[in-house]
């Protein structure tokens, strides 16, 4: 089963990696959304506009509280993405195949995919607490998941395993509410005390 | 150069990358919210200026990081440096946002008194009397006997509306005499003063002033600024009871919006650093509350700084230094709310509830027009959103509502400078007309 599965996700990967080479256009796209720091920082620079996009005061305070469990979802895709590269060692796809490589070589394991776990943990976070902002979130972080396999450094199946880290850790934010309560009660204790320090002045 | 020279400047421009995009976002973002105290220059925030300066701050730092090669498809800083940057970047650009406004407009307040006192208006005395509860200041001539008419200014606590104030003063007609009263604390509930109503507080100023034989508050006119026009509302029918006052006007009183129980926004008008002086005026610090989650803070925090810097130096994690105690703040803020509620729990004590909603529990009790006088209510243009949630928000100034002066703002009241002239022909119509 093990094996018909690698099989199929090599064969999904060649399919999509053989895209690569044919059109300078779209392999620079790509390599652009390949990037590290691209698709990454927008996604991060659209929180920031989730959490000054509100119209009054109370929908201020529902997007901050959005906003950290984003950032909670954050950092425990990315807990849990250590725990399973500890486990589970699976080389890149260059390492054991001849593929069209656009990317430089990254050295650590291909699974589960890094870029895939931190894009997807923005945008299934950001749908959880806000589904019509959220959809801003999707198409950067399909974008780069595809580009990185076009590219040849992740298999399809490491970006499955991202998507699915990161949709479970968003899960988890958003259903233990526990988690984020203290940290969502400070800061809108903070934004409580500024934002209502009125002062007529001149 | 050598490997960790080119770590740290590439550290260095992924942060001032994040700095400016999240800098030129800031400025779009207050454009939409017409968040007036967040204004790079000053005065008003002009949509247009700040859309095209946020899309060029925008727009460069993205052409200036990856136009280096460096940044594309080349191997640099690990992820969680990247998101340090990011957060570390947002922080920065943020707190540069503050303290730019803060300084623009405080400039443009310099320049405004100093315009003041150079176009014939000239200085005037001023005497500071220290009463019990707070502070009074009498401008002008001492001799009140011989003044045609009088103003009792209703200050904010502390002092914070002194230079509006002053600068009203400048442009009483002749033969006025004034006093200013604030009082040290800002009305803080649950605190001493909340049995002992806010009236008794005024009057008792006055009749000190009137016994001293410095002012006579009889026939005055009455005038409260903010915080202060919030304290002559609540004092309004004792102050017509006992002073008979010629007019009372209450200029940008604080008030509670009733649903969401909030009291305003202080970035719609108000300066961060303006924001940061009533503040600490509230003095959060000495709020039992405050204390007692201090209290319960400082074991688990401590435990937890040291545990999470222990571990992170034995992980040899770079910086580990700041990530150590800065990962033991974050634990024990959690450690420390759920510790709080269980006591709380044990204890069968209320769970807490913060300062605005307590204030706007307070605040909502105020009637915006009571006793036979009607007090003059002025709201400026940042309030009109809490304004029309409020019960009977159509009634007009003529029947007894507030005023709306919708260009008008809290925080830089004076940037429209016939407001000064509106507020003088309400506080005396008879002699200016309105």
């Amino acid at each position: 089963m093990l094996d018909w599965l690698l099989n199929l996700d090599y064969a999904l990967f060649r399919c999509l990696n053989g895209l690569a080479g044919r059109n300078a256009l779209l392999d620079s796209s790509m390599k652009a959304f390949c990037n590290d720091h691209l698709v990454p920082f927008t996604l991060g620079f659209l929180v920031l506009v989730m959490a000054l996009k509100g119209r009054r005061r109370a929908e201020d305070r529902e997007n901050l509280a959005a906003v950290i469990r984003v950032f909670l979802t954050v950092a425990l895709s990315a807990a849990l993405m250590q725990l399973v590269i500890t486990l589970v060692h699976r080389p890149r796809p260059f390492v054991d195949h001849e593929v069209n490589l656009l990317f430089y070589r990254p050295v650590d394991w291909s699974f589960p995919s890094n870029p895939a776990t931190a894009t997807f943990s923005f945008f299934f976070s950001a749908f959880l607490s806000d589904r019509k902002f959220s959809w801003y979130f999707l198409p950067p972080a399909i974008l780069m998941s595809f580009a990185r396999v076009f590219c040849g450094v992740h298999y399809p199946g490491d970006v499955l395993a991202g998507m699915f880290l990161a949709l479970f850790s968003a899960w988890m934010v958003h259903r233990l509410r526990f988690l984020s309560r203290p940290f969502v009660a400070a800061a809108l204790q903070v934004e409580s005390r500024l934002r209502s320090a009125l002062s007529l002045r001149e | 150069m050598t490997v960790n020279e080119v770590f740290y400047e590439d550290i260095l421009e992924t942060f001032i990358f994040c700095f400016l995009a999240s800098l030129g976002i800031i400025q779009v973002m207050a454009a939409r919210r017409g968040w007036h105290g967040l204004s790079f220059y000053g005065g008003r925030v002009r949509e247009n200026v700040n859309n095209a300066l946020g899309a060029a701050l925008i727009i460069f730092a993205y052409a200036w990081y990856f136009s280096d090669p460096l940044h594309r498809n080349v191997r640099n800083i690990e992820a969680l440096m990247s998101m340090v940057c990011l957060i570390l970047g947002i922080l920065s650009a943020a707190a540069f946002s503050c303290i730019a406004a803060s300084l623009s407009e405080s400039l443009r307040r310099r320049r405004l008194r100093r315009w003041n006192l150079g176009h014939g208006v000239e200085e005037f005395t001023e005497r500071r009397v220290s009463l019990p509860g707070g502070t009074a200041v009498l401008y002008g001539d001492p001799d009140w006997t011989a003044a045609k008419r009088r103003l009792v200014i209703v200050g904010e606590p502390g002092g914070l509306s002194r230079h509006l104030e002053r600068l009203l003063i400048h442009r009483l007609p002749e033969g006025t005499a004034a006093v200013s009263l604030w009082s040290r604390d800002f009305p803080s509930p649950g605190g001493e003063a909340e049995g002992e109503a806010l009236d008794s507080y005024l009057s008792r100023m006055l009749r000190e002033l009137e016994g001293q034989r410095l002012f006579e508050p009889e026939g005055s006119s009455f005038l409260g600024l903010g915080w202060g026009a919030d304290q002559l509302l609540a004092a309004s029918r004792s102050v017509e009871r006992d002073f008979r006052p010629a007019a009372l006007v209450a200029l940008s009183p604080v008030l509670p919006e009733p649903e969401s129980m909030t009291l305003g926004d202080s970035l719609r008008s108000n300066t961060p650093w303006d924001a940061l002086k009533v503040l600490l005026g509230t003095r959060p610090w000495r709020e039992e509350g405050f204390r007692s989650l201090l209290r319960l803070w400082i074991p688990p925090g401590t435990l937890s700084i040291v545990t999470a810097t222990a571990l992170t130096a034995s992980l040899h994690l770079r910086w580990w230094f700041l990530s150590g105690p800065l990962g033991g703040i974050i634990a024990s803020l959690w450690v420390t709310y759920y510790l709080d509620r269980s006591l709380r729990r044990k204890r069968a004590a209320p769970p807490r509830e913060d300062w605005e909603r307590r204030m706007a529990g307070r605040l909502s009790a105020l009637e915006l027009h009571g006793g036979e006088l009607r007090p003059v209510v002025i709201l400026t243009g940042d309030q009109v959103e809490e304004h029309e949630k409020r019960p009977g928000t159509r009634v007009s100034p003529a029947e007894g509502g507030p005023w709306i002066w919708r260009r008008a703002l809290r925080g830089k009241f004076l940037l429209d400078p016939q407001n000064a002239e509106r507020l003088l022909s309400l506080l005396f119509p008879e002699d200016i007309g309105t």
